[in-house]
């Protein structure tokens, strides 16, 4: 099992009275896998996905699970230094708008380099040549031009490749993608779930898709997670919760969208 | 804090608006014989410890062998502190006559609260009556640039395009100049035989001739982005004219900036014209000003033996900041990103 | 790059001219009898007045004087200083450096102290060392710039530390180049920190206010997720971000240095531009003041215009447009 989530909750420090934001959620990631968290806003899965990385609002708090990294390490119990080479170079993320996801004045390639130094010593030179390997490789057709350019020189589907190619340049075996597609269009979308789809099959990578949009899931994913006001409240392969969703809430879910 | 700030203000107002009353002595009410005295507490213990309505024992000057002054108090003399103690009458302002001061003493007693000028003028009282000079040239110097930006950057926001760019360009030239070169170029031009109050109100309008340019700029930036809303577009569908747009819509929703930039550039007319005060450009004697109090403080010796002088510095430091405190507390109130959240004012 | 800065230039020049328009109109105001007078003068020969007369050709109408005086201005020739018996740009030429270290001094140590400042306590947001410096700040805001000359003038007099006035020891000559630098340096500390007393108050709070801003983005959670150390994150990523703006007052804030300096040299006897120009106007030295009024006004361009071609080299998207 590449990773696993047991019975993981979160609430809010020092407001005990109010609810967690979520509880007891427990998520579990094989290698090559496509899992999908699916939920409305505010159910708590972009929450899950950020603890998995351990970069939750300080204002929030882990009360109780467990995230285990193949079947080793738990995260939540290693020391900060620790989590920090794991970010990046094993588990990485990509984020819904990549706008504001990347840094306005520095160029992009000048981003996906820094991956490299501060997890590997590769000299510069060579750094430079495979963040451009990268960027091919994700379907960006000038990679050049596009590494000495700034986010806000390049279109919305280049930036979410770039943002790709960031995430994927220490190969890790897990990106969590939090909505990377909410932010595109109809067309862009489907170029991106291709892409990830090659990743998942060339690379040995796995995706937490997070979305609520279950048109998507049911296109790419291998199991899905649904979650309702913090809880996971039905999980099994992908196939078989559409074909036959026990909660109501999947069911209305599904309803709601023309599958 | 905010409050202090209120408090603070309306005591300095008050002070200056009521000097006549509330100060012991006319600010031009000199006595050479007390150059310098130090100030005279008010008692209400006498030697023998006893409780006494509150007085001042009289002060004597002497020759020490250097030809200083030294003042040494005679505790055979004592000046009982009277209440609406009857003096040489005043007018207010010039307009309301009165003959009463809140507080002081008979001759040849002298109060000094807070010590004698050089010529033996009370500090106190000149400090009060310098406040209307710094506090109401605040006031006046806003207004008067505070409408010239408003109706300059209402225009050029509203109408955009050419007007906006001339204007605009205007706006820069004047804000380009070095302020403090053309204070001092302006008052230059101004005819050397002009009354006090002629040069207080030249005065008023060079600082306001230089500051409207930085409110103008704000103002039009606001009308810009406000003149896109559609209340605007639904008045103009109906017909209003470009004015009663520009005055019924625009200029209230930009109430809330215009009242903190106000409040913000208050401050800088207190301090300019006191700089030009303690030139010598500004105010002259016998008229106070706190700017015009300080410049006594500039020389060195006079610090020393007599450091009460410094205090109008102290006034000018208190007003300041708390325009600037009340101003802050006003923008965070009004800030739209706060308004969700503390309204601790 | 280069059609930027020729744009900006371009916008300058007519700005330059209306101020050189207004500076004439003003002396013609003052001026008057201005030659009557002076031929009176005994320290004043003949040659001179008539020289001077030419130069400006006082009998031609005034468009015609304006235009030979702005050609005068390109060809340095200020006028005659009636004070100091010079001309004018003899007497301007040392004072305008003066000026310009003075104000160079201030803005180095306002860059250098509020910088930091604002960077601590945005990081310690809404801690005790946050709140100490926004209280230190609202007194630097608050304290004008004479008031603390004139207190610490006074301390310098009781303590003998510093010196008094001026901008140099009178046996400066015959120190060594070490010990002119810091002789130079000890006649510089007081008028700079208390010029620089006012912006380090405002510099800190935008600093600290764009920094808060800063750190909401959400670029440096992606920073974070790159597993970067938190140093990279705030020094390198929310950093160069929250300082952009600054750079837009970095010039217009050496601009009103300029002009701040003037009152503190007065009160400090500094020999800089400001002290010239209120001696020019107290003496009626009609050349003296327009060619300090011009001059000040050229600095203070100078000093936007920097600002501008700074901004557009470090913010990329303005650069691109």
């Amino acid at each position: 099992m590449l990773l696993t989530i047991k019975n993981l909750s979160v609430r809010i420090k020092g407001q005990e009275k109010a609810g967690p934001i979520i509880a007891d959620v427990d998520v579990q990631i094989r290698p090559n896998e496509i899992v999908a968290v699916v939920g409305a806003s505010g159910s708590g899965k972009t929450t899950t996905g950020l603890a998995v990385m351990r970069l939750l609002d300080p204002a929030l708090g882990v009360t109780a699970g467990k995230i285990i990294l193949e079947d080793q390490q738990d995260l939540l119990a290693l020391p900060a230094s620790e989590m920090n080479r794991i970010r990046g170079s094993k588990i990485s993320m990509v984020f819904q708008d990549p706008l504001s996801a990347f840094n306005p004045v520095l160029t992009v390639g000048y981003q996906i380099d820094e991956v490299f130094k501060y997890h590997t010593s590769h000299p510069g030179k060579r750094i430079r040549s495979m963040t451009q390997e990268w960027l091919q490789r994700v379907g960006i057709p000038e990679p050049q031009r596009v590494y000495h350019s700034y986010p806000h020189q390049l279109s919305g589907g280049m930036r979410q490749r770039a943002m790709i190619a960031m995430a994927m340049a220490l190969q890790p075996r897990l990106i969590i993608a939090d909505e990377p597609t909410s932010n595109l269009d109809v067309t862009l979308q489907a170029r991106i779930l291709e892409l990830f789809q090659e990743l998942r099959e060339t690379q040995d990578v796995s995706i937490l898709f997070i979305t609520h949009d279950l048109g998507l899931v049911k296109r790419l994913c291998d199991r899905v997670y649904v979650m309702n006001k913090g809880r996971v409240i039905e999980s099994g392969k992908s196939t078989e919760v559409f074909a036959a969703p026990r909660e109501s809430y999947t069911q209305q879910l599904l309803k709601a969208v023309s599958v | 804090m905010s409050w202090v700030g209120m408090v603070i203000l309306g005591l300095l107002y008050t002070g200056a608006i009521f000097a006549d009353f509330i100060s012991p002595y006319s600010y031009r009410d000199e006595n050479r014989d007390y150059s310098y005295c130090p100030p005279t507490p008010i008692r209400v213990k006498d030697r023998d410890g006893r409780w006494q309505w509150p007085f001042v024992y009289g002060v004597t000057m002497r020759f020490d062998q250097y030809y200083r002054r030294v003042y040494e108090i005679d505790e055979t003399q004592k000046y009982p502190l009277k209440i609406f103690i009857r003096t040489e009458p005043y007018k207010i302002f010039g307009l309301i006559p009165g003959s009463r001061r809140l507080f002081g003493v008979e001759d040849p007693g002298r109060l000094y609260l807070w010590g004698a000028d050089a010529r033996g003028r009370d500090l106190f009282s000149r400090i009060l009556y310098g406040g209307r000079v710094s506090l109401f040239i605040g006031l006046i110097g806003v207004s008067i640039s505070f409408t010239i930006g408003l109706i300059i950057g209402g225009i050029a926001g509203y109408f955009g395009g050419r007007i906006d760019n001339i204007l605009m360009r205007i706006c820069e030239m004047f804000m380009m100049v070095p302020g403090f070169y053309l204070l001092l170029a302006l008052r230059a031009v101004v005819p050397p035989d002009f009354n006090s109050v002629q040069v207080f109100v030249s005065i008023v309008v060079i600082l306001a001739f230089i500051g409207w340019a930085g409110l103008a700029r704000v103002i039009r930036g606001m009308c810009l982005s406000l003149r896109e809303r559609e209340y605007v577009l639904a008045a103009k569908a109906m017909g209003q004219s470009d004015l009663a747009i520009i005055l019924k819509h625009i200029l209230p929703h930009t109430l809330s900036y215009s009242v903190v930039a106000i409040m913000l550039s208050i401050p800088s007319y207190i301090i300019m014209e006191s700089a030009l005060s303690l030139l010598g450009l500004g105010i002259q004697d016998p008229f106070a000003s706190w700017g015009n109090l300080l410049s006594e403080a500039m020389g060195i010796v006079q610090i020393k033996f007599a450091p009460w002088i410094l205090l109008p510095g102290l006034f000018i430091f208190l007003s300041v900041m708390a325009f600037n405190v009340i101003g802050d507390a006003l923008r965070d109130y009004w800030d739209p990103r706060f308004k969700t959240g503390q309204r601790n004012l | 790059m280069i059609g930027y800065i020729v744009k900006r230039v371009l916008v300058v020049i007519p700005l330059l001219l209306v101020m050189a328009l207004f500076t004439f109109i003003f002396m013609q105001k003052t001026a008057g009898s201005f030659y009557d007078s002076l031929r009176m003068d005994p320290l004043i020969s003949e040659q001179t007045i008539d020289y001077y007369e030419s130069l400006y050709h006082l009998d031609r109408p005034l468009s015609v004087q304006f235009l030979h005086w702005v050609v005068n201005l390109f060809r340095l020739e200020f006028g005659y200083s009636f004070y100091f018996n010079i001309p004018v740009i003899q007497v301007i030429k040392g004072r305008l450096w003066n000026t310009f270290i003075l104000s160079l001094t201030s803005m180095i140590m306002t860059w250098g102290v509020a910088l930091p400042l604002g960077i601590w306590a945005a990081l310690r947001h809404n801690r005790f060392v946050d709140r100490m410096i926004q209280f230190i700040s609202y007194i630097c805001l608050s304290t004008p710039s004479f008031l603390l000359a004139i207190l610490l003038l006074y301390f310098a007099s009781q303590t003998g530390w510093l010196p008094m006035g001026g901008m140099r020891s009178a046996h400066y000559e015959e120190l060594s180049l070490l010990g002119k630098w810091w002789d130079l340096l000890r006649h510089m500390a007081i008028p700079a920190v208390c010029l620089s007393i006012y912006s380090i108050g405002s510099l800190q709070r935008i600093m600290r206010g764009n920094m808060l801003e800063t750190l909401r983005q959400q670029y440096l959670l992606t920073a974070r997720a790159k597993g970067l150390p938190e140093n990279r994150v705030i020094y390198v990523h929310a950093l160069r971000n929250a300082i952009n703006p600054l750079i837009t007052i970095l010039g217009y804030s050496f601009s009103s240095l300029l002009s701040g300096a003037a009152l503190l040299e007065i009160i400090y006897g500094w020999p800089g531009l400001g002290n010239l120009m209120l001696t020019a106007v107290r003496s009626k030295d009609v050349y003296l003041v327009m060619a300090s009024f011009m001059m000040s006004g050229v600095l203070f361009l100078m000093g936007n215009l920097l600002a501008d071609i700074l901004l557009a080299k470090c913010d990329p998207r303005i650069r691109y447009e």
